[in-house]
């Protein structure tokens, strides 16, 4: 039963980082339709200078997030840019490029972060230390406030998507950016605030789950690739689809550590992606999701 | 927007009413009383083409009045369409100037003329289709977003006018008949306030009935003063309403005249035949 609770704890909260990067892929997609590959570099870039300010030039935490805020809403505005500076209401985004781009901009990230933080894996500082033990299974202090965060944010963004007008012209550029644009929506402004708010959205998960599973050069790609799963997985609807696609992808890759012999490794790699696999063939509109309804 | 220009009460209820049709002799004339004679729209020596391709628009003039309904006629393929694209900002002219309001908009973006108040009802309605009808509405007004009561205000003046939408408010867009997503159409681009308003096809895909529905709500609004500028293949629905009209042909203006004029014309049905 402990052992149980263990795991299934350990995935939801594992799966929340997941669903964090997941509900990113959602953001930009619905308002601008791209696929922003660099997703998942976000939460390398924010985790490292986060842990950077935090440990090396002994900020407080509140300093350095912030400072890691102004940094990776930079870091989204300049992604905007890039895929879609050719942009034109009669020029329509070049999906294909867009995709490529952001790959290039994986790589160019990946290999920052090698030059700067080196090849060793690095973790940042908890939120609080230590572990609480409930109905014996010992849970880490830091991953409870990991599921609890992620929780908090995927509520905001569904009260921003429904209550502002941000997040109804967000909803209007992914019906159709067109008649977006006759409604006086500027649609180029929506997709630069999808790309601020799935970047910081990234670096949150960074530096949640830096102290955890500690960070190194390559896990942008990582992060991406669990990201996109758990965008897939989940389906059409924005937030409440990616959200249950990570939690989902966190207790499946942890569920099979229950079964005798199971190693972690290799397990954890394949079976998400067999998973994927089998949900694109037989259920491509993802597990919650309806009729396509553009 | 100023309280003095004839369109901010281009959706009272009262004004725009389906209700009796204004007869022949109140629209003899169309320009509003104590407005400027100056044209709030006008289109000069206009072309435009898609990407590589032909002109599809070649030397298009043409000038809307305050308080006038001028509707652009022609067959399939004429260019109407790609001159409301261009009008709209979601094409690029290659030659000519938009004057609106006395201000060039030429290479104004899409959403920058909107807030100008020049609005445009697309062709086939364009539904947000997964949004309420409510909120379809409301981001009509998106670009009044900072005047919430007004906002309110204008909403429920076109419930007023079009209480079947009241009725469906909540529900999905998407899931309306064609002519209640006409009139989400409508209401949404009065929602902005228009100051000019811009309407492609709007008998396009819709039942005899509901096309002489249509048609009476934007005879109200042209009698409430709002400029209109009318794109219709539906030549007879739209002389009907029409001060005056132009017929485009290839991409050019074959005809012109008030709209009695071409209702007699031979032209006019030649372009309707496809010849």
């Amino acid at each position: 039963m402990a052992e149980f609770l263990q795991v299934l704890f350990t995935g939801l909260s594992q799966g929340g980082i997941y669903a964090l990067i997941g509900i990113g892929f959602s953001l930009v997609n619905m308002s601008t339709r791209v696929l922003n590959l660099a997703q998942g570099s976000y939460a390398l870039l924010g985790g490292f200078v986060f842990l950077t300010l935090a440990t090396r030039y002994g900020l407080p935490l509140w300093a350095a997030l912030a400072l890691v805020l102004v940094f990776v809403a930079m870091l989204g505005v300049v992604t905007e840019r890039i895929v879609s500076l050719r942009v034109r209401p009669w020029r329509p985004i070049s999906h294909d490029m867009a995709i490529l781009t952001t790959l290039a901009l994986v790589v160019v990230a990946e290999g920052a972060a090698f030059l700067i933080w080196g090849p060793d894996p690095q973790r940042g500082p908890a939120l609080q230390r230590g572990v609480v033990n409930v109905l014996g299974a010992i849970l880490i202090w830091q991953s409870v406030w990991m599921l609890v965060i992620t929780l908090v944010i995927a509520a905001g963004l569904q009260w921003l998507l429904i209550r502002t007008w941000l997040g109804r012209s967000m909803r209007a550029c992914a019906q159709n950016p067109l008649t977006a644009a006759l409604l006086g929506i500027d649609v180029r402004r929506v997709g630069m605030a999808a790309f601020t708010l799935s970047a910081v959205i990234g670096a949150l998960a960074g530096m949640l789950v830096s102290p955890i599973t500690w960070l190194d050069y390559q896990i942008g790609g990582e992060f991406m690739l669990k990201g996109v799963l758990a965008y897939l997985l989940g389906g059409e609807l924005a937030i409440a689809g990616p959200l249950v696609g990570g939690l989902v992808l966190g207790l499946v890759e942890n569920l099979f550590l229950l079964f005798p012999g199971a190693t972690g490794g290799l397990l954890k790699q394949v079976v998400p992606m067999a998973l994927l696999i089998v949900m694109l063939v037989w259920r491509p509109q993802g597990l919650l999701g309806g009729p396509r309804a553009r | 927007m100023s309280a003095e220009t004839p369109s901010d009460d281009a959706i009272s209820p009262a004004c725009a009413s389906p209700a009796p049709s204004p007869t022949k002799g109140s629209r003899a004339s169309p320009v509003a009383a104590g407005a400027p004679a100056s044209p709030i729209l006008s289109i000069e020596r206009l072309s435009a083409a898609y990407d590589g391709s032909l002109p599809v628009l070649e030397d298009v003039s043409l000038e809307l009045a305050r308080g006038e309904l001028v509707a652009v006629l022609g067959a399939n393929g004429a260019g109407k369409s790609t001159l409301l694209r261009t009008l709209s900002g979601l094409l690029p002219c290659l030659a000519g100037r938009i004057i609106f309001e006395g201000v060039d908009i030429t290479r104004l973006a899409p959403d920058r003329r909107v807030v100008r108040g020049l609005v445009q009802v697309p062709e086939g309605r364009q539904m947000l289709a997964a949004l309420t009808v409510e909120e379809n509405l409301l981001l009509g007004g998106y670009v009044h977003r900072r005047d919430p009561a007004g906002l309110r205000r204008t909403l429920d003046e076109v419930f007023a006018l079009f209480p079947r939408l009241s009725e469906r408010r909540t529900q999905a867009a998407g899931l309306l008949s064609g002519g209640e997503q006409q009139m989400v159409a409508l209401g949404r681009a009065m929602m902005g306030r228009p100051r000019a308003l811009l309407l492609d096809e709007p008998s396009f895909g819709l039942a005899p009935k509901v096309v002489s529905d249509t048609f009476r709500v934007i005879d109200g609004l042209r009698s409430s003063g709002l400029p209109i500028l009318l794109i219709e293949q539906n030549a007879s629905k739209a002389l009907a309403v029409a001060d005056r009209a132009v017929v485009l042909r290839a991409g050019r203006v074959v005809a012109r005249g008030t709209a009695a004029e071409l209702a007699a014309s031979e032209e006019v049905r030649r372009s309707y035949l496809g010849d």
